[in-house]
């Protein structure tokens, strides 16, 4: 049984008496302390950190690490900070759980009878009532713990919403870039995705290739056999591409029937060439429609940009249109590349950034 | 709060009927988004929109579907989470009773600007009680009759209850009490997992 008394002004409550089960319903992690600081009563949730060993007789010193904020280490400490908030942390071996910090508050009972502590875990709550099962009624009808508990779980329930929904969002988004850098009937890359790369590859000033491709008589194709039959053409034409040029190259039909390959690297005119010639000859394997044989060819010209030039992207375009205009003028299901043209008309000239 | 319940209604319906009933429902109801976003604020109308079309789609009545939606929140919901929040109401199923006038500032303590209809709980005889709330769906009185019957399962009470026809903008629904330990129950733990 404890005596409980407020220091001042107490002789109308000295007589108050509280018996131990009232006290335990009051106060379910309270301890009554001994002059020198022994266990003679602990409420029954603080009990359940000790379900195995010996509480009462103990020293509250050697169950817990008190500070508040300097160590206290026996009565007269605890007596000096009566009424203050306390930090203890369980000692390891003294229970069966881990060290958990806990908060506590020590006031002295009348008639130096000892101390009357009352605990709480503190912001290892959550940890601790997992560990020890902690139900509802292991705690006071006016204690938080349940809304605490409650608000931790609904918070992890929200940001788990919130996350997905960030989730969700941003797969939509990825999605409807794609869609806007992507021509649907090829699945190449559009005209918007093969400006951003260039504009990147010259910002960065990083050497590349580019390839103009123009296909020849596409027009015919679908004036004879129809639009089905050009979009058939169309795709087979985006199979060549992608056959002849790497992964990491950007391929685009950037008009009705023409393409661009942006290769970045250096590749020597001999390759380029190959490759130009590769993509002709792809281009015109026929592709039989609705039993019928539809043939086209292409055309092509090849610019490059060395390292560090960091060229203007409209003067690349320039370049390699006009040796794709030259390919066309020499008759067709040509290669031409800009470096190669002759003299008497070279194309329009790339200059560093800023010197045009 | 219409978007947690259309949400839920969405996960009722594709986990019951399948995804392609669901797709149906959106198309029926006129609405171009594949589903709703639990924290995202839908109105009334879209709510009353998708029960009609689910109604139609489903051939199953309204009501029915309500009360099966709230069966599904506390009890088949993926993630379990309203059921476990619902129990921090209180030990027993009374006492979870008495929680529910404070369910609308719960839920506000997580999502400050949720618009949750006040609950106003009297007990008019002993395990007697009457639920009753202003919202501008009153059928919502059938999802609170599916999600007090399945709670009151895992409380392990044994209870009736009964939705009043609903008024203007009123939801109202008695429950009685009839063994609070009827059965054992769901265990409960405060600390998931």
């Amino acid at each position: 049984m404890a005596r409980a008394a407020a220091g001042t002004g107490a002789r109308r409550a000295a007589g108050m008496q509280l018996d131990s089960a009232a006290l335990a319903r009051l106060m379910p992690m309270h301890l009554v302390l001994s002059p020198t600081g022994r266990v003679r009563q602990a409420g029954p949730t603080l009990r359940r950190l000790f379900s195995r060993g010996r509480l009462v007789g103990r020293s509250l010193f050697a169950l817990f690490e008190v500070r508040g904020p300097n160590r206290i280490g026996n009565a007269a400490g605890l007596a000096a900070k009566a009424g203050q908030k306390l930090h203890l942390m369980l000692r390891g071996g003294a229970a069966e759980v881990p060290p958990l910090r806990m908060r506590g508050l020590a006031m002295p009972l009348a008639g130096g009878e000892g101390f009357l502590m009352n605990l709480s875990f503190g912001i290892d709550i959550v940890p601790a009532v997992g560990l020890l099962q902690l139900t509802d009624t292991d705690f006071a009808a006016t204690d938080m713990t349940m809304e605490l508990l409650y608000l931790a779980e609904a918070n992890a329930v929200v940001m788990g919403e919130v996350r997905a929904l960030s989730e969700r969002l941003d797969g939509a988004r990825l999605q409807a870039e794609e869609e806007a850098l992507t021509d649907p009937l090829t699945g190449l890359r559009n005209r918007r995705a093969c400006d951003s790369f260039l504009s990147r590859l010259c910002r960065e000033g990083q050497p590349f290739a580019l390839l103009h491709i123009d296909l020849d008589r596409f027009k015919e194709v679908n004036d004879t056999l129809g639009h089905a039959a050009g979009d058939k053409v169309l795709k087979h034409i985006a199979g060549v591409l992608r056959g002849a040029v790497a992964a990491g190259d950007c391929i685009a039909r950037v008009g009705g029937d023409e393409f661009v390959a942006i290769l970045p690297g250096s590749a020597g005119s001999a390759r380029l060439r190959a490759l130009g010639e590769e993509i002709i000859g792809g281009a015109q394997r026929p592709v039989r429609v609705q039993g019928r044989s539809a043939s086209v060819s292409a055309s092509v010209g090849v610019t490059t940009v060395p390292a560090n030039l960091r060229p203007d992207p409209s003067q690349v375009l320039a370049q390699s249109d006009a040796a794709l205009y030259a390919a066309k003028a020499a008759g067709r299901s040509r290669v031409v590349l800009a470096d190669e043209m002759a003299a008497a008309a070279p194309p329009p000239p790339i200059l560093a950034r800023g010197t045009s | 709060m219409y978007g947690l319940f259309l949400r839920a209604f969405q996960g009722y319906v594709g986990s019951t009927f399948g995804a392609p009933a669901w797709t149906q429902v959106m198309a029926r109801a006129g609405i171009m988004a594949p589903g709703f976003e639990p924290l995202l604020p839908y109105d009334a109308l879209t709510f009353r929109k998708v029960l009609a079309a689910a109604a139609k789609v489903l051939e199953r009545a309204p009501d029915a579907m309500l009360e099966d939606v709230g069966t599904y929140i506390v009890t088949r919901n993926p993630a379990a989470a309203p059921r476990r929040l619902l129990r921090f109401g209180g030990a027993t199923f009374p006492e979870f009773l008495l929680s529910l006038e404070e369910l609308p500032d719960r839920a506000r303590l997580a999502l400050p600007d949720i618009d949750f209809p006040r609950l106003t709980l009297a007990e008019r005889a002993p395990g007697e009680y009457r639920l009753t709330s202003r919202v501008e769906v009153p059928e919502l009185a059938h999802v609170l009759l599916g999600v007090l019957s399945a709670m009151a399962d895992d409380y392990g009470a044994l209870v009736v209850i009964e939705v009043e026809p609903p008024g203007r903008a009123r939801a109202a629904l008695t429950i009685r009490l009839a063994e609070t330990s009827f059965s054992a129950g769901q265990s409960f733990n405060l600390v998931a997992g």
